[in-house]
């Protein structure tokens, strides 16, 4: 198996799509539409990441990783911050594994 | 600098991903100089952790190599919505557009406008360079150093990943209700063409996203459809 040309391929293809609005997308005046379109994104790109690849994050237990995401979630939601929602999800998951 | 102090949250979330990832690699058999490389020229994670899967069922390189194209076409549109808010130096561009990741792109997408393209660029460098210094050296970490984990800490990191996603997703739906609807539907259809109709991963996740955002810029109430929103 080529290791170089895996990683060269993937390197190719993830970074081309990256920079092509970098060089060519220079237009200050877009659409209303586009706009929000493109305002839109991030949230929607974080909901289609986190599920459903989300529910097999911890192999074998489905459950134990949705629990470790709504751990997070809760500490986001109280604001503690990208750092303790990561670790307390975690943490959560480990616990649930240690137990159950 | 201003950038790299706001990556810093991203970096610490990359450390125990990017262990992760590293220690999937090392637990799969990965070679050290592969994982390693796969963090320093690709800079996915997402990506990498599926490629490790693909890996590990033995799919051809082509195949993975597509996958990748399809998982990773949604930063097209996340460097889309960054140069349409926010104008960077020309020279700097290529670097830039490198270190666009999902993190690195929902913290930039945060950050306010600077006056000249000289500030956007530093900040955006600082931010990414904050990401990618961490997620390098946290392969490296989980790979040489992941097996002294005991195996439930290393099976419970799996879920790193997602709880940075999560993380990042929150702050940006308490506000309005519309962008919580909007990133349900694209987490609802990329599930049901995944799961339910068998689309490959990364072409669902295009499909997801643009069917939900497009719907959404299209149906959005005014409040919610300013770009303050994102």
């Amino acid at each position: 198996m080529n290791v170089f040309l895996l990683v060269a391929g993937m390197a190719l293809v993830t970074y081309i799509p990256r920079l092509l609005p970098f060089v060519a997308l220079r237009s200050e005046s877009l659409p209303p539409y586009v706009r929000r379109f493109l305002s839109l994104l991030p949230v929607a790109a974080l909901g289609a990441l986190i599920f459903p690849d989300g529910v097999t994050a911890v192999p074998g237990r489905p459950w134990v990783s949705v629990a470790g995401i709504a751990v997070a979630a809760v500490l986001s939601v109280l604001r503690l911050g990208m750092v303790a929602s990561v670790l307390g999800g975690v943490g959560a998951a480990w616990l649930l594994l240690v137990v159950l | 600098m201003a950038g790299f102090i706001a990556g810093l949250p991203v970096l610490m979330g990359y450390l125990p991903v990017g262990i992760a990832f590293g220690l999937l690699a090392r637990t799969q058999a990965l070679p050290a100089g592969l994982a390693l490389a796969l963090s320093v020229f690709v800079f996915a994670g997402a990506a990498q952790f599926m490629a490790v899967g693909l890996l590990a069922s033995g799919s051809a390189v082509w195949g993975i190599i597509a996958a990748t194209f399809f998982l990773n076409l949604r930063h097209l549109l996340m460097s889309s919505s960054l140069v349409a808010r926010h104008r960077f130096p020309a020279w700097l561009s290529p670097f830039l557009a490198f270190g666009v990741t999902d993190e690195t792109f929902a913290v930039a997408s945060s950050a306010p406008t600077a006056a000249s393209p000289q500030k956007n660029g530093s900040y955006v460098l600082g931010l990414e360079t904050a990401a990618y210094t961490a997620w390098v050296s946290a392969t490296a970490v989980g790979y040489s150093f992941g097996s002294v984990l005991p195996e439930r800490v290393a099976a419970a990191m799996g879920v790193a990943l997602y709880c940075l996603f999560t993380a990042l997703l929150v702050p940006r739906i308490r506000k309005a209700w519309f962008p919580a609807v909007v990133a349900a539907a694209a987490a609802g259809i990329n599930s049901c063409l995944a799961s339910g109709f068998g689309v490959a991963p990364g072409l669902s996740f295009v499909i997801a996203l643009l069917a939900s955002a497009g719907v959404g810029a299209a149906v959005a109430p005014n409040a919610a459809g300013k770009e303050a929103a994102a």
